[in-house]
């Protein structure tokens, strides 16, 4: 009863208190915003300026291209990352739409183990993983690499395309198998066009996590003929370890691939990564 | 996919109970995990470090949780601010921890600002002591996951019904009242899953983090049970515990994601 007078009684102060907040609150966001950019800000200057000099130069480029062969890495990295790519929307499309729309027996253990392998992290099994591939001599192989990056993504390729095939009506099947189709036609010629944007998002997904990746890489692709761009960086800042320009301009190379496909697919993304918790 | 992931998993398995050097084992049972692993000089520090990770993930996720009811409850730029702290989710660790080096090393930006403020007297190298490493290790971390969850509390709180909040505010519910008892309870899926994945990048996939900021050192102040891992098969030769040392990780990760599935199930229940 008193509840309500007070709560009439208060309202203009209220108010008063909750415009104050709305500045704290903005100046806080503009902080945190600041928290986060600073770093990077702070990576652009130094690219441009050598330890001990002022003003700024293009010297620490200088550096980072004798010293790296960072056009050759990244040409590394994309290729990995695109195959993997490819490969994770084939077999996770292909898995996904059997899995959601054909029954055949173990498909329930089948679908549970393929997503199971999101759980497992990928530095339980690297050692064996690596061991096995030096000793048949797949170290530094494109396709064994691309191969392995596939397999450790389809888990997340597989769970992404079986929830997106769910979604859609079997009613589009069942009246194409009546009209005579074959499960590859009704593939290719219905599922195929309809599910490109969950593609889209499973690839650049993929393309984002092997641009990145580093411990497969550093593993697998050994050597300057094959090391990757994150490999061929992460050395670079262990060797120069005093003088860190030259490494700060690498990072700006190669973060540039990643960070232009990210706000670029930023939407699908999300949509990507809450997918399973959202139905 | 059995040969890629199945096998080495078997494989893992098998020679975790091995002393094996990559190209000869010999069974050895539990020993690696009961002597090797267990009573090794370090591994006191090394489980800390892990704790010292994993202890500071809650606090990492309810400031998130607080930007994300901020940003949802519509604010001027909010647009401009999600898209800003969504940023370094795009970065490789690589990058981030470079970024980080530059930051934190001597000559870096911190001491630069440090300086610039006249605090020059707290200005030290911060990643070549114990203490200060591991904290800048733990503040990195939580700094590159902040837009993630972020992002993923904010798509939790788009299901929820805007009208609850119109009639909370009418009863005169603050917003840290509205955080507690609507948004908290009612995204706690979300939360979980926010948690979970952040827990699991802890504990498996800052390797490349360590690597490029303080490569486990100064000895072994920032060393993680992933990143020792790594030292004992390549650095050490010790095949056999490193395997071990990969089941061990493998099954903290089993436990933390079947607790994600029950509570997630559980959730299911106590909505319908």
């Amino acid at each position: 009863m008193s509840a309500v007078t007070t709560a009439t009684g208060v309202r203009p102060v209220r108010r008063r208190r909750f415009r104050l907040s709305r500045g704290v609150v903005l100046a806080a966001l503009l902080a945190v915003a600041l928290i986060i950019l600073a770093p990077f800000l702070y990576v652009i200057l130094a690219a441009f300026q050598v330890e001990g000099q002022s003003g700024y130069s293009t010297a620490n480029w200088t550096t980072l291209f004798q010293s790296l062969p960072l056009g050759h890495d990244m040409v590394n990295s994309a290729i990995l990352a695109v195959g993997s790519a490819f490969g994770t929307v084939i077999i996770g499309s292909l898995a996904g739409f059997a899995f959601a729309k054909l029954r055949f027996p173990g498909s329930q253990v089948l679908l549970f183990c393929s997503i199971g392998t999101v759980a497992i992290p990928v530095i339980s099994i690297i050692v064996p993983e690596y061991v096995n591939a030096s000793k048949v001599g797949l170290l530094g192989s494109y396709p064994s690499t691309i191969l392995l990056y596939t397999a450790f993504n389809s888990g997340l390729g597989v769970f992404f395309m079986t929830t997106y095939f769910r979604g859609l009506p079997d009613s589009l099947i069942e009246s194409a198998l009546v009209d005579g189709s074959s499960y590859v036609r009704i593939f290719r010629r219905i599922i195929l066009p309809l599910s490109l944007p969950a593609m889209v998002t499973v690839g650049v997904l993929v393309f984002i996590i092997v641009w990145n990746d580093f411990l497969v890489a550093l593993l697998f692709m050994q050597g300057s003929d094959t090391q990757t761009a994150s490999v061929g960086l992460a050395t670079l800042a262990s060797q120069h370890s005093a003088n860190l320009g030259p490494v700060m301009a690498g990072s700006l190379v190669t973060t540039i691939p990643g960070v232009v496909t990210y706000v670029f697919f930023q939407r699908y993304l999300v949509a990507g990564l809450t997918a399973g918790v959202e139905r | 996919m059995l040969t890629c992931i199945g096998l080495p998993l078997g494989q893992a398995l098998y020679y975790s109970l091995t002393d094996w050097d990559g190209l000869t084992s010999t069974f050895v049972g539990l020993s690696n995990y009961t002597d090797s692993i267990f009573r090794d000089p370090n591994i006191r520090q090394i489980v800390t470090n892990n704790l010292v990770i994993l202890l500071s993930i809650p606090f990492g996720v309810a400031v998130s949780f607080v930007i994300a009811y901020v940003l949802y409850r519509g604010v001027w730029g909010g647009k401009v601010f999600r898209a800003v702290y969504f940023l370094p989710t795009a970065f490789s660790w690589v990058v981030i921890g470079i970024a980080a080096r530059g930051v934190l090393s001597y000559h870096g930006g911190l001491n630069g600002l440090l300086g610039t403020i006249g605090l020059s007297s707290l200005g030290q190298d911060w990643l070549g002591q114990p203490q200060t490493a591991l904290a800048g290790i733990v503040v990195t971390f939580n700094w590159a996951v902040l837009g993630l969850n972020t992002v993923i509390l904010l798509a939790g709180m788009a299901t929820l019904d805007q009208s609850v909040f119109e009639a909370a505010q009418l009863d005169g519910a603050g917003h840290l009242r509205m955080m507690r008892s609507i948004v908290l309870p009612w995204t706690r899926r979300f939360v979980n899953l926010a948690m979970v994945i952040t827990i699991v990048a802890a504990l498996t996939q800052i390797f490349a983090l360590i690597y490029v900021m303080t490569s486990g050192g100064p000895g072994y102040a920032t060393t993680t049970l992933e990143f020792f891992l790594y030292q004992e098969a390549f650095n050490n030769g010790s095949f056999g515990i490193s395997a071990a040392l990969g089941i061990i990780l493998l099954t903290i990760t089993l436990v933390v994601a079947g607790f994600q599935l029950r509570s997630g199930a559980k959730k299911e229940d106590s909505r319908l």
